[in-house]
C-alpha cells in the first residue's frame, strides 16, 4: 500500500506546495481576489436593472385611479414621467422620435372598469430596438398594474408572488450571482492549477518528482490540496460580499453547499491539471485553459437559460459540472432545500469529479512524453 | 607573438558593485589585436559581469574601458556578443534567425548572402537552413549562435561559457572555428569552465573574487606552478589516493581519476621517491609512475587552493546500508531500444553496471544517453528490451524501489522558489528519512556546499554551480543503491567538480552503482567503465586505460607557428579526427611510420616551422573523437 500512498509522503508534498504558492504574493492575489471583485462588480455590471426610463403619459381618465396608478409607475423610479402629448398618437410619435423610452395611455372609462371589478386595461408602447430593456420595463409595468389593480380589489385573479419584480435590481443580483460565483471558479481553478502544474514540467523539476517514490496520486493531491483551500476561501468571501452588496440570502444547509462547492473545486482544478498534461509551456496552458473554460461557461445556464438554447445544446450541457452545480448552489441559497431536491444535479457532479480526477492521475504520470 | 600588435581591448581598474556586493574590484588586462584571451573563475568569480560591461550592458562602476579605442557602449557595432544560454529563436529557423539579427544590425543584403552562407560553411550548418532552430543539437546551437554574433563581422567576440553543456565533438570543433577566425583578425575574449578549452587560449586570465589572481600564457602559468605532474597506475586506485593524501611533506596536490591517480610534486625525481616510499609504507602496490607536465587545471586548483577557496570535504555521515552481494548487477539492460516515430533514440543497447561500479556513459548531444537513464529510470517506457533495477523486473516505478535509487538530471532539479533548507527538507521527507537522520544529512549537505549560514536563501538567488552542488546534495541524502546522474557537473567549476567526484568516488566505494553522463573527458577518467554511444548505439565499451589503449596510431603534438596554415595544410590529406589546433599546439594522430614524417613535411611546404614534435598518451578526448569520428554516417 505504501507503494500507491503514504500519508507521510503526502504531507511532505503539501507542504512543499503551500509555501510555494504562500510565498508567491502574485499568484495569491490572482487567486484571491478575481473572485470577489469580479462576483461584486459583474453583480452589478451585469444586473439588468431598468432604471429612469422616459415615459410619456396620457391620462385619459384622469381621475383619482387613474393618477394613482400613474404615482405607483413614478414611486420606485424605474419610470420618469414626461408630458408626452395630447392623444395617443403624440405618444406613438415620441416612442419613434426616440424622446421617450415608453408610453403609457389610461383609457378614459379605466376608473369605471375597476369599479366593476373588470380588469382596468392601459396600453403602453415600448421602444423595442433595445429589446432587453424594452422587455424588462413591459415586465415591471405588467407588474405594476396589476399590482396596482390587486390593490383594489382582492378578487383579482393575480397571485401576489410577483412582489419579487418590485425589487427588479435584487432579483436578478441573486439570479447572477451563483452562475458568476461558478462561472469564475472553473476559469480561475482551471488556470491556476494548470498553470501551476505546468510550472513544475516547465522548471524540469517534474522530472525529478516522478523520480522520488512520490506517486502520481500523491503529487496530484499535494497539487490540488493548496488550490483547493484558497478558492474556498474565495468562495466564502464572494459569499459574504454578495449577501452584503445584494442581500443575497443563504436558506440552505451550510454545510451541504460547502461540500457541493467542494467537490465542484475538485473537479475545476482537476480538469486544470488534466490540461496540464497536455500542453508544454504556460502560454499553451492559457489558451487551451480559455478555450475549454468559455463554452463551459456558455453551455451552462449561468447568463442565459438552458431552456432557450437548441436540445442538441442542452442534452450536452448534462455533462457540465458548471450547469449541475449553478442550479445547486440556486437551490441551496434560494430555495433553501436540502439533499433531497438536488440529488439529480449532485450525483453528475460527483461523478464528474471522480472521473476528472482518476483521468488527471493517469495521464499526470504518462506525461514525459 | 614576436612583434606587438594593436591593443583592441584594454580594462583598466574595472570595478563593478550591485548594491552592497562588489562583483569586480579593479581588474587590469589588455587583449591584442587576433588573441584569443581566455577568463577562467570559479563559479561567482566576476566573469560574466566583466562580460557585460565589456558589451555594454551594464555600466562600469569605476575604471576605464575601451574597446577598439571606444567606450562599450559606442563600440557595440563592432563587437559581437555571445551570452551563456542560447540566444537565439527557438522558433525560427536557421535562415530566419541570421536573417533577424542581420537586419537588427544593419549587414546590406549583398553581404548577408555571402556573409551567412561562409559561416554557414564554417560551422558545418550550410544546407539545413530551413531547419527549426529548436530542434538543433545543443552543439549546433552554439554554432548557430556563433553565426549570428559574426553576421556583422564584429572585429570583437565576446563569448560568455560559449560551450557548457555542448558535446566534446561539438566543443573542439567549435574551437577549431575560433582559432581560425582569431587567425583571421577577429580578437576573441572567451569565459570557460573547462581548463582543457581554456589551454587553447592564447593568453588566460585567472578571475577569483572579483580581481585577477594570475595572467599569462598557458605555457607560463603552468611552468609559474614548478610543479610536475605524476600519473600513477595502481590496481588499487582508492587505497592509493588516501595513502598519498595522508602525505603532507613533498606532496602538492593529489587527485585520482578513474584508473589512475595524479600526484603534483615541486620535484619529479624527489616526488617519484617520496610516493613509492609513502605507498610501500602503505603497502599498496604500484604499476607505473609517468611524469607529466603540470595542466591548467593543476594551475587553477594549486592555486586556489592557496586562497583558501576549497570547501571542506566531508564525507556523508551515514551508515551506508547493506548491498546485494557480490556479483549481483544493480542496472541490468538486455536491448533497450526506444523508437520516437521512426527516430531511434536508443537501438538495442545492453548495459550492465554492478554494485559499487560508477559506469560513464558518454556521447555527442542527441546520442540517446538522456533517453537511456530516463529508460532504466522508468521514467519512460521502453520500445522494446528488458532492464532489471537491483533485480527487479517488473513495477520499476513502485515506491519501495525508487527510494533506493537516487537522480539528478541535467536541469536544475531544485525548486527556485523555495529556500535551499526547504528544498533538502522537501526531498529528504519525500525520501521518508527520519527526523534525526534528516537533520545530519541536512546539515552535511550544507557542510559540503559551504552553504552554513546561508540555507534561508532562495535558490534562485544561488549561481549555477552552486546550485548543482545543492542538487546533488539533495540526490544523494538518502543512501541510494544507484544513482543516475546526467551531467552532474554542467558549468560547475573545476574545483567543486573535483568534490563531487570525490562524492563520487566515495558513494562507489560504498557500494552503490552509479550511471553518470558526461560532456566533460576528463571526468569521465573517474569511470571504472565507459561506453561511448552515437546515434543511440553502442560504439565501445571498457575502462578508460582499454579504451585509450584500443586507439590505432600513435598521438604527437607538434608545436608550429602559424596554426591557420597548418590547418588548411593538413586537413587536404588528414580525416579530421586526426588533427586538432589547440592555440599553438598541433595534435595529430599517426596510423604508421611514414605519417608524422608526411605531416611534417607538408607542413614545412606550407611555409609553418614546426618547432617541436613529442609523443603524447592518448587523451579519453583524443580516443572519444577518434572513435565517433571513425563511425561511418547513419
Amino acid at each position: 500500500m505504501d507503494d500507491v500512498f503514504s500519508w507521510r509522503r503526502l504531507l511532505v508534498l503539501l507542504r512543499k506546495e503551500f509555501v510555494q504558492i504562500l510565498g508567491n504574493r502574485q499568484v495569491l492575489y490572482i487567486l484571491l481576489f478575481p473572485p470577489i471583485v469580479q462576483v461584486t462588480v459583474l453583480g452589478y455590471a451585469m444586473n439588468p436593472l431598468v432604471k429612469h426610463l422616459v415615459f410619456a403619459v396620457v391620462d385619459e381618465s384622469k381621475t383619482p385611479a387613474s393618477r394613482e396608478l400613474i404615482d405607483a409607475f413614478t414611486a420606485n423610479g424605474v419610470f420618469v414621467p414626461r408630458d408626452g402629448g395630447v392623444d395617443a398618437a403624440g405618444v406613438y410619435r415620441a416612442v419613434q422620435s426616440g424622446t421617450v423610452d415608453a408610453g403609457l395611455v389610461i383609457p378614459g372609462d379605466y376608473a369605471q372598469s375597476i369599479a366593476r371589478g373588470a380588469p382596468g386595461d392601459v396600453q403602453m408602447v415600448f421602444d423595442g430596438v433595445n429589446s432587453f430593456v424594452a422587455n424588462l420595463g413591459a415586465g415591471y409595468a405588467t407588474s405594476i398594474v396589476q399590482d396596482y389593480n390587486a390593490r383594489g380589489d382582492l378578487r383579482s385573479p393575480l397571485s401576489p408572488q410577483i412582489t419579487f419584480a418590485y425589487n427588479p435590481g435584487l432579483v436578478t443580483a441573486w439570479f447572477f450571482v451563483p452562475g458568476l460565483l461558478g462561472a469564475i471558479l472553473m476559469l480561475t481553478g482551471l488556470l491556476a492549477s494548470a498553470s501551476e502544474s505546468v510550472r513544475e514540467k516547465d522548471e524540469g523539476t517534474l522530472e525529478q518528482l516522478l523520480m522520488t517514490p512520490a506517486s502520481s496520486l500523491e503529487v496530484l493531491l499535494a497539487k490540488i490540496g493548496p488550490l483547493f483551500v484558497l478558492f474556498l476561501i474565495a468562495l466564502l468571501a464572494s459569499l459574504a460580499a454578495s449577501a452584503l452588496l445584494f442581500g443575497l440570502p443563504f436558506r440552505g444547509d451550510f454545510l451541504l453547499f460547502m461540500g457541493i462547492s467542494s467537490i465542484y473545486i475538485v473537479s475545476a482544478i482537476s480538469i486544470g491539471i488534466l490540461i496540464s498534461t497536455f500542453a508544454a509551456t504556460q502560454q499553451q496552458v492559457v489558451l487551451i485553459s480559455i478555450f475549454t473554460a468559455l463554452p463551459l461557461m456558455m453551455l451552462s445556464g449561468a447568463f442565459a437559460p438552458i431552456e432557450s438554447m437548441p436540445p442538441f445544446w442542452q442534452t450536452l450541457s448534462l455533462v457540465n459540472p458548471l450547469r449541475h452545480y449553478i442550479t445547486i448552489v440556486r437551490d441551496i441559497l434560494l430555495k433553501g432545500v436540502g439533499l433531497d431536491v438536488i440529488w439529480p444535479d449532485a450525483l453528475p457532479l460527483i461523478a464528474f469529479a471522480l472521473v476528472a480526477i482518476w483521468i488527471s492521475a493517469t495521464r499526470y504520470r504518462s506525461q514525459l512524453r | 607573438m614576436i612583434e606587438p600588435s594593436p591593443v583592441d581591448v584594454r580594462v583598466r581598474g574595472l570595478t563593478k558593485h550591485y548594491g552592497e556586493i562588489e562583483a569586480v574590484r579593479g581588474i587590469d588586462f589588455e587583449v591584442h589585436h587576433g588573441e584569443i584571451f581566455g577568463l577562467i573563475g570559479p563559479d561567482g568569480a566576476g566573469k560574466t559581469t566583466t562580460f557585460n560591461v565589456l558589451a555594454g550592458i551594464l555600466d562600469a562602476t569605476a575604471g576605464d574601458v575601451t574597446l577598439l579605442g571606444q567606450r562599450p557602449r559606442d563600440a557595440r557595432t563592432n563587437v559581437g556578443y555571445l551570452t551563456q544560454q542560447f540566444s537565439l529563436f527557438d522558433d525560427l529557423s536557421i535562415d530566419e534567425n541570421l536573417k533577424y539579427i542581420a537586419g537588427l544590425r544593419d549587414v546590406p543584403a549583398g553581404a548577408f548572402a555571402e556573409r551567412s552562407q561562409r559561416y554557414l560553411a564554417l560551422m558545418d550548418l550550410a544546407g539545413i537552413g530551413d531547419r527549426i532552430a529548436g530542434q538543433l543539437s545543443g552543439g549546433m546551437k552554439q554554432k548557430l549562435a556563433l553565426c549570428c554574433a559574426l553576421i556583422s563581422e564584429p572585429r570583437v567576440l565576446l563569448l560568455d561559457e560559449p560551450t557548457v553543456g555542448v558535446d566534446p565533438l561539438s566543443r573542439r570543433e567549435f574551437w577549431s572555428v575560433l582559432a581560425r577566425l582569431a587567425s583571421n583578425d577577429v580578437t576573441i575574449v572567451v569565459a570557460t569552465p573547462y581548463l582543457d578549452e581554456a589551454e587553447r587560449c592564447h593568453r588566460v586570465a585567472l578571475l577569483y573574487d572579483g580581481t585577477i589572481r594570475d595572467l599569462g600564457t598557458p605555457v607560463e602559468l603552468e611552468a609559474q606552478l614548478e610543479c610536475r605532474r605524476l600519473e600513477i597506475r595502481a590496481p588499487d586506485i582508492a587505497a592509493t589516493e588516501r595513502t598519498l593524501e595522508n602525505v603532507h611533506e613533498g606532496i602538492v596536490d593529489v587527485q585520482s581519476y578513474g584508473d589512475r591517480v595524479d600526484a603534483l610534486v615541486h620535484d619529479a625525481q624527489d616526488g617519484e621517491r617520496v610516493v613509492r616510499a609513502a605507498l610501500a609504507a602503505g603497502a599498496v602496490s604500484v604499476t607505473s609512475i609517468d611524469t607529466e607536465a603540470p595542466t591548467l587545471e593543476n594551475v587553477f586548483v594549486a592555486r586556489l587552493r592557496e586562497l583558501g577557496s576549497s570547501t571542506p570535504y566531508t564525507p556523508l555521515p551515514m551508515t551506508t546500508r547493506p548491498r546485494a552481494k557480490d556479483g549481483a548487477l544493480a542496472i541490468d539492460a538486455h536491448g533497450l531500444t526506444k523508437q520516437f516515430g521512426t527516430f531511434h533514440a536508443v537501438d538495442n543497447l545492453t548495459l550492465k553496471v554492478g554494485y559499487g561500479e560508477i559506469y560513464g556513459l558518454l556521447g555527442a548531444n542527441g546520442a540517446g544517453k538522456t533517453t537511456t537513464i530516463r529508460m532504466l529510470c522508468g521514467l519512460l517506457a521502453p520500445t522494446a528490451g528488458t532492464i532489471a533495477l537491483a533485480g527487479q523486473t517488473s513495477n520499476l516505478r513502485a515506491a519501495s524501489l525508487r527510494r533506493r535509487i537516487g537522480y539528478m538530471s541535467q536541469k536544475f532539479t531544485l525548486y527556485d522558489d523555495l529556500s535551499i533548507i526547504e528544498n533538502l527538507r522537501f526531498y529528504a521527507g519525500i525520501y521518508g528519512l527520519e527526523s534525526s537522520e534528516r537533520d545530519t544529512r541536512i546539515a552535511w549537505v550544507l557542510e559540503t556546499t559551504g552553504l552554513r549560514g546561508r540555507e534561508g536563501l532562495r535558490t534562485a538567488k544561488l549561481p549555477g554551480g552552486w546550485k548543482q552542488r545543492v542538487a546533488f546534495g539533495a540526490a544523494v541524502m538518502h543512501d541510494p543503491e544507484m544513482l543516475f546522474l546526467d551531467e552532474p557537473t554542467s558549468g560547475v567549476d573545476p574545483l567543486a567538480r573535483r568534490q563531487f567526484w570525490r562524492l563520487i568516488d566515495e558513494r562507489a566505494r560504498a557500494g552503490t552503482a552509479i550511471l553518470v553522463t558526461t560532456h566533460y573527458l576528463e571526468e569521465a577518467e573517474h569511470c571504472n567503465r565507459l561506453c561511448f554511444m552515437s546515434t543511440g548505439r553502442m560504439v565501445t565499451e571498457g575502462s578508460p586505460t582499454e579504451i585509450k589503449a584500443a586507439q590505432p596510431g600513435r598521438l604527437f603534438e607538434l608545436t608550429i607557428d602559424a596554426p591557420e596554415l597548418a590547418a588548411a595544410a593538413l586537413d587536404k590529406f588528414l580525416p579530421a579526427w586526426r588533427v586538432a589546433l589547440f592555440g599553438t599546439r598541433l595534435h595529430l594522430i599517426a596510423i604508421d611510420e611514414g605519417d608524422l614524417d608526411r605531416a611534417t613535411g607538408a607542413l614545412r611546404a606550407a611555409g609553418v616551422t614546426v618547432s617541436q614534435t613529442r609523443p603524447l598518451p592518448f587523451s579519453l578526448e583524443d580516443a572519444f573523437i577518434g572513435t565517433i569520428e571513425r563511425q561511418p554516417a547513419a
